[in-house]
């Protein structure tokens, strides 16, 4: 029996143990402290909760944890005036204040919100409900990594050669990597930077131009504005719209350190128009592209269409204003400036209503399958 | 005057004196008001004295006292900290120049404070527009705007317009894009024509033509209402005027490129003449003098006003040998070709081998 006993004892006390070195055990080597965040131009979350912040001001990504509680399920959001209840909350008018991105964290469903003042101070803030909470960067869990291309430091120095900057224009967390797309504001150009997480002190960052031959006969480098991830009839794709056509595909086995990748294109939708915001929606074997426009309405396109569509479109599109490629579906819903997925039937956006009012509404699954 | 009275006189007069003390000190404590904590030319934080928030106790600060808008419930994000002598509110961003503030304390208004407003005379300015020269190419592909302060960003395109021959606005001329492209300190804008309009054969250029046509007057407009970072509006609207010249479809040769040589044993500045206008900002920065042992000549580069020529001041006086200038090939001029290929590479035609770098030498004799 005392046997028995000890036996019991001493498995309690293992099983203690290996929990204890479970809950304690850092899978994404993150450490405490206060991360020198001096932007925050993007948002998108990785696995558990990982808030990844794209700092263009000082050229990094930073993983956070938001150490958020996971939930079932979504629920719809309403929140009508949403740039007048953050004014508010910020002690400011509306015309000083910009919403830079919003993020959805796949677990908890909290919508992360960030906003940058007029004198340029960025803030990280929480929606829930009509409630608006600040999100204090200040003691977490974090990590960071530098932008690939960003010139080191002592480089400002060498022959009194100023630093290159660039914008982050999209950032996403796909399959173990955070992507990052930049646009220099000096030359016409753009970098690709695929990073693994967890960061490690001697990453492989690939920089990539991207190359898109357009309509057989010119070639264009040209940055990339948007962009997200697709599994196309078993392969992974970056799925990826430019600031002067929309949308080509890039063979993400491709896409490696100093290569030039030639995309292919797959639809043009129309002039006078540029993507502005996308993401993929998944319904058991049925996946979709869904597109925010600068000045088109939000599309739909059947990832099945693009695992058809063997073609790249080489010839100009005849008809003025007319499109090409790809089918898609035009939604009712226009002037969609910000998106993320709340779940995989219902996608949250920021909308500018014909009355002016900016909402943050939900759209349902009936709009995408 | 008996005792008795002289007793009561003085008991009286020292009624009358103590009422005054007490009355001079209220008073005192009344004048002692919310305080503004600039910091860094920004209304960071209030002080609140403590004689607002006597009755309050500490671990309940947060809960009963608020900082508000006028007519607005909404209590303003921030942070508390209680000190000997009263509160100090941090709001999560600095107070806004020219708002009021409305300090609640158990749901009633206990005092407000007005945030001065910005002083006009600071009032932000457009420095320059680059490419300065008043004749462009057709195929430009962009500008660059300088302005004296830290700007607004988000809401360059409402406040920048191209007026075509004195008459019309050129609709969705400009790349709207978001994020705009600031530099870090936010005074300059570099400012896109559209790129898929400029670019054969793509299908914004053939259903919209050109951004710019050859032949024509244009006028860049720039709207005094856009705010900088303390809320103030450019002092006065802006414009440039051009008139565009052909298509450049070449792109820049370092072969065609002349040196201006400096003399040995002074740090004379070497000028380096393109025969054309490059990027205003590439040129300054896509460069290096190398010296003979392939070591980087510190010194600074500056280009004259239309790219057409940058001058390499050196830290140290040039000795009798041989340089290197190098240029990355990112180098480009006003239509976006650089030094590896055009804007748009015509494939039908033959590309020369792509490099990193082009050098060019030059002696110091």
């Amino acid at each position: 029996m005392k046997k028995l006993f000890y036996l019991t004892a001493t498995c309690a006390a293992l099983v203690l143990l290996v929990a204890a070195n479970r809950s304690s055990k850092n899978p994404y080597d993150l450490k405490h402290g206060t991360p020198a965040i001096k932007s925050i131009s993007a948002l998108a979350f990785g696995p558990d909760g990982i808030l990844f912040i794209g700092d263009s001001k000082s050229a990094s990504v930073f993983a956070v944890d938001t150490k958020d509680k996971e939930v079932a399920k979504a629920n719809a959001v309403e929140i009508k005036n949403i740039d007048q209840k953050i004014a508010a909350a910020l002690g400011t008018e509306v015309k000083n204040i910009k919403i830079q991105d919003i993020a959805v964290n796949p677990i908890s469903k909290k919508i992360y919100c960030a906003v940058q003042n007029v004198d340029g101070t960025s803030v990280l803030l929480l929606i829930e409900g009509d409630k608006i909470q600040p999100v204090s960067l200040k003691d977490v869990d974090f990590s960071s990594a530098s932008i690939a291309n960003a010139p080191a430091e002592d480089q400002k120095d060498r022959g009194g050669r100023s630093l290159r900057e660039s914008t982050i224009s999209d950032l996403n967390f796909s399959n173990g990597s955070v992507m990052l797309s930049g646009i220099s504001n000096q030359e016409f150009s753009s970098t690709f930077s695929k990073i693994a997480f967890p960061f490690t002190n001697k990453q492989e960052q690939a920089s990539l131009e991207i190359y898109h031959a357009a309509h057989g006969r010119y070639e264009t480098n040209s940055p990339i504005r948007t962009f997200t991830t697709a599994t196309l009839n078993g392969k992974e794709y970056l799925v990826a719209s430019y600031t002067c056509t929309p949308l080509v595909l890039f063979p993400m086995d491709e896409l490696k350190a100093g290569t030039h990748v030639k995309g292919r294109t797959v639809g043009e939708f129309g002039a006078g128009n540029s993507p502005i915001d996308m993401l993929s929606l998944k319904q058991g074997d049925n996946n979709v592209l869904v597109m925010a426009n600068s000045s088109r309405p939000v599309m739909r396109v059947k990832y099945k269409s693009i695992e058809t569509y063997a073609g790249s479109l080489t010839e100009p599109v005849k008809e003025s204003f007319s499109t090409a490629g790809v089918d898609f579906v035009t939604l009712p819903v226009v002037s969609v400036m910000q998106m993320d997925k709340l779940d995989d039937g219902k996608v949250l956006v920021l909308q500018r209503k014909t009355n002016g009012d900016l909402d943050l509404s939900t759209l349902n699954e009936r709009m995408f399958f | 005057m008996n005792n008795n009275k002289k007793t009561r006189f003085r008991i009286l007069w020292g009624l009358v004196f103590s009422f005054c003390l007490a009355a001079c000190s209220e008073t005192d404590k009344k004048n002692e008001a919310i305080t503004i904590t600039w910091e860094n030319e920004k209304a960071a934080a209030i002080f609140i004295p403590h004689q607002f928030v006597t009755a309050v106790p500490k671990d309940s600060i947060e809960k009963l006292l608020s900082v508000r808008l006028p007519k607005n419930n909404t209590s303003i994000l921030g942070e508390y900290y209680v000190e000997d002598k009263g509160v100090e509110f941090r709001p999560l961003i600095a107070f806004s120049p020219g708002l009021k503030y409305e300090v609640w304390l158990s749901g009633k208004l206990i005092n407000e404070i007005a945030i001065p407003a910005s002083d006009d005379k600071n009032a932000p300015a457009v420095l320059a527009v680059y490419p300065s020269t008043d004749t462009l190419p057709e195929n430009l592909l962009k500008f660059y705007i300088h302005f004296s302060k830290p700007m607004q960003q988000g809401e360059a395109l409402d406040h920048i317009r191209l007026i075509k021959n004195n008459h019309d606005t050129v609709p969705a001329v400009f790349l709207d894009l978001q994020p705009e492209l600031w530099n870090s300190d936010r005074t300059t804008l570099t400012l896109w024509l559209d790129p898929g309009r400029i670019k054969r054969d793509l299908q914004p250029n053939k259903t919209l033509g050109p951004p710019l046509q050859q032949g024509q007057h244009y006028q860049l407009l720039i709207d005094h209402n856009w705010q900088d970072a303390n809320g103030l509006l450019l002092k006065n609207n802006f414009h440039k005027d051009f008139f565009t010249t052909g298509r450049d479809s070449i792109s820049p040769n370092t072969a065609t490129w002349t040196f201006d040589l400096p003399a040995t044993g002074t740090a004379q500045k070497l000028g380096i003449n393109f025969h054309e206008s490059l990027d205003y900002v590439l040129a300054t920065n896509t460069m290096q003098v190398v010296d003979a042992n392939g070591a980087y000549v510190k010194g600074n580069f500056e280009v004259n006003s239309n790219g057409t020529v940058v001058d390499f001041i050196p830290a140290i006086a040039w000795k009798p040998s041989n340089y290197t200038l190098e240029a990355e090939a990112r180098l480009e001029d006003l239509a976006g070709n650089n030094l590896n290929h055009l804007f748009d590479v015509d494939l039908t035609q033959k590309q020369h081998q792509p490099k990193d770098l082009y050098k060019k030498s030059f002696v110091i004799k």
